[in-house]
């Protein structure tokens, strides 16, 4: 056996890995069901706790609580018909429905054991393709490595915006920003106007802080959104225990969720809400009695619970083995992992080894712990659904403030991630999606320094991205993913009333 | 929406004149035929005109077609206070400390997002930033803003 996966497993099992996956998902569950709160406002909170901790501990952490955060989803779901995160939408479909007549427990305990379900089949492909590909990645050269970056950008900025246009002006602006400070190939001084601060350029966490954070504080302000929406949340329910019939019946959808999840989790940008409703429609196409979706069925609860929660780890994926985020969850974790100094890649498996298997056990973990809090807690954690916003918000935004001082002990960071703030309101008023900016802030300083490497040892000739296979591949890609987004964008407009 | 798009596209193209300005005065590498610090920066003003240039087409196309619909988006007086208040509270930090800002723009906060209880407001707004300042400041021994008092 490869030793550095008996070193991997041995740290995740560390009592101190451990504790910190439990309260990973502890707080995930929480964060995922409160309406307003999202999984990435839920890690940037929990940021400056990384700082102290060791990286094995700190990456639990995050993972427990990435994890639970999307069966969390499910619970404000299924009892309110709001979905916590994003990801639960397609849950509160069938599950309200089940809420209302009564069957709140069982459709719990269907959500909590789907989403166990897919979280252990993408386990699984995490353990056995993550090291595979982390292989191939090790022969990939300056051309290959811009081409894949480029790529893992233009899918993403047409997932992530309604307007290919504004998607792609996000990334660029992202790009603009990466530029500031030292320049990564000289190391000259560029836009920094004389300043010492600037020199060391923008943290992306401070930007990353300020840009999800901020805006997500003002929507909160919005009058419908004041109170606590839980109030009524704290009625009974049964026995949250999966009956076996249960099980058996939900098999299907469950494994259909979890496939369906773990493989459009690999894809960068998909993310869990279009894995979920995917997951549900083709759970539907295969039921025998596909009528009864949409009026509680146990069915409709399963699928996109099992396809959420193996999202995470199908994003995990390209994270581990190509340092690529899959989504924002993924982008903060490849910025929780840099500032220990650790950079997600397939050198990270070739170097180290124990710590790359260590996360892929740690997320095996947090797994687990979610599925035992979740069935034991669950009675406890549906009353914090009532926690006022009017205590939890200035909370947030006071952890804001800790967290992006903390990062260096600076002031400018806190102005930075301020200002970032503001960003992220004007691009909220001109509906532009931060997402692009983000991942750009995440791939901005790698795709300009594989550019420059390969042209410098091409002596300035473009044809070296076009003679490598692997980079032709990835430029393919890239051109399908933008025509394909192109053409996306021109269907949902032509389709809009009006449009 | 498509005034706005005209608004962002301006606002974009003079920024990318502005940032392509400062792109040329960056230093040039000697080497022959290899890329130097101003490249990837030219390339990036190249891609944000074009696209700023794409935004702005389209707006005036949309204004032109009648189709901005869309009601002027203004922040609500909650909100720009909370703006406000985020500002004040940043400009305070460093003179006041991290407590003494942080327990009144938390009681600030709480007003806005709707707490009418002053015993409440008054004791959360104390306990919440001091139980964060010792949790961090000696818990986890991040050292947190600290003004003329220490703390």
């Amino acid at each position: 056996m490869n030793p550095d996966v008996l070193a991997g497993f041995q740290q995740s099992v560390l009592p101190s890995s451990l504790l910190a996956t439990a309260i990973g998902a502890f707080l995930g569950l929480i964060v995922g069901m409160i309406p307003g709160m999202t999984i990435s406002t839920g890690i940037i909170v929990l940021l400056p706790l990384t700082f102290v901790l060791d990286p094995n501990m700190s990456i639990a952490l995050l993972l427990g609580l990435y994890v639970a955060g999307m069966t969390g989803g499910s619970f404000s779901a299924i009892l309110l018909n709001i979905p916590g995160t994003p990801s639960a939408s397609a849950t509160a479909t069938d599950g309200y429905p089940l809420s209302r007549r009564g069957e709140a427990g069982r459709a719990l305990g269907i959500s909590i054991s789907a989403s166990f379900a897919g979280g252990i089949v993408s386990f699984l492909c995490l353990f056995l393709i993550a090291p595979n590909l982390a292989e191939i990645a090790l022969q990939f050269q300056a051309p290959d490595l811009f081409s894949l970056v480029l790529f893992g950008l233009t899918i993403i900025c047409g997932f992530a915006s309604r307007s290919l246009i504004k998607g792609l002006l996000s990334a660029v602006i992202g790009l603009a920003i990466v530029t500031i400070g030292q320049d990564p190939v000289m190391g000259s001084a560029r836009f920094t106007f004389d300043q010492a601060e600037l020199l060391a350029g923008i943290h992306f966490l401070t930007a990353l802080i300020g840009l999800f954070a901020i805006p997500q504080l003002i929507d909160n302000l919005r009058p419908g959104l004041l109170g606590s929406p839980g109030q009524d949340a704290g009625s009974r329910f049964g026995s949250v225990l999966p009956r076996l019939a249960d099980l058996v019946c939900v098999r299907l959808p469950a494994l259909i969720g979890s496939l369906v999840g773990t493989f459009l989790g690999i894809l960068p940008g998909v993310g869990g809400p279009i894995a979920a409703f995917i997951s549900y429609d083709y759970a539907k196409k295969f039921s025998k009695t596909p009528e009864k979706f949409g009026s509680g069925v146990i069915e409709g609860v399963a699928a996109p619970e099992a396809a959420n929660n193996a999202v995470a780890g199908g994003a995990l994926i390209p994270m581990m083995t190509l340092g690529i985020p899959g989504d924002p969850v993924t982008a903060i974790l490849i910025g929780a992992l840099l500032i220990h100094g650790l950079a997600p890649g397939p050198l990270l498996f070739m170097e180290r080894g124990d710590f790359a298997y260590g996360v892929i056990f740690s997320y095996f973990w947090a797994n687990i712990f979610n599925l035992v809090i979740a069935l034991a807690g669950i009675r406890f954690l549906v009353k914090l659904l009532a926690t006022p916003k009017v205590l939890l918000m200035p909370t947030i935004a006071i952890l804001c403030v800790i967290g992006s001082y903390a990062l260096r002990n600076s002031y400018f960071d806190v102005y930075a991630m301020f200002f970032f703030g503001l960003v992220g309101l004007a691009m909220r008023w001109l509906d532009m999606p931060v997402v692009p900016l983000l991942l750009a802030l995440v791939l901005g300083p790698q795709l300009e320094e594989h550019l420059r490497i390969a042209l410098t040892g091409s002596h300035g000739q473009i044809e070296v991205f076009f003679t490598s296979p692997f980079s032709l591949l990835f430029l393919i890609l890239s051109v399908c993913s933008v025509v394909w987004s192109f053409w996306l964008d021109r269907r949902q407009r032509n389709a809009a009333p009006g449009g | 929406m498509a005034r706005r798009n005209v608004v962002a596209a301006l606002a974009l193209l003079a920024f990318g004149a502005w940032y392509a300005w400062l792109s040329a005065g960056l230093p040039e590498r000697h080497m022959p035929n290899t890329p130097g610090p101003s490249f990837f920066p030219l390339v990036i003003v190249t891609l944000l005109v074009g696209l700023a240039l794409a935004l702005l087409i389209k707006g005036i196309a949309d204004l032109r077609s009648g189709r901005d619909r869309d009601a002027p988006g203004r922040l609500s007086p909650g909100a720009l206070s909370a703006v406000t208040a985020f500002l004040v509270y940043l400009g305070a930090l460093p003179f006041a400390g991290f407590v003494v800002s942080s327990v009144i723009f938390f009681a600030v906060l709480m007003v806005l997002y709707g707490g009418r209880k002053p015993l409440l407001i008054g004791v959360a707004a104390t306990l919440v930033p001091v139980a964060l300042f010792v949790i961090f400041r000696y818990g986890f021994q991040i050292v947190l803003p600290h003004g003329v008092l220490g703390f």
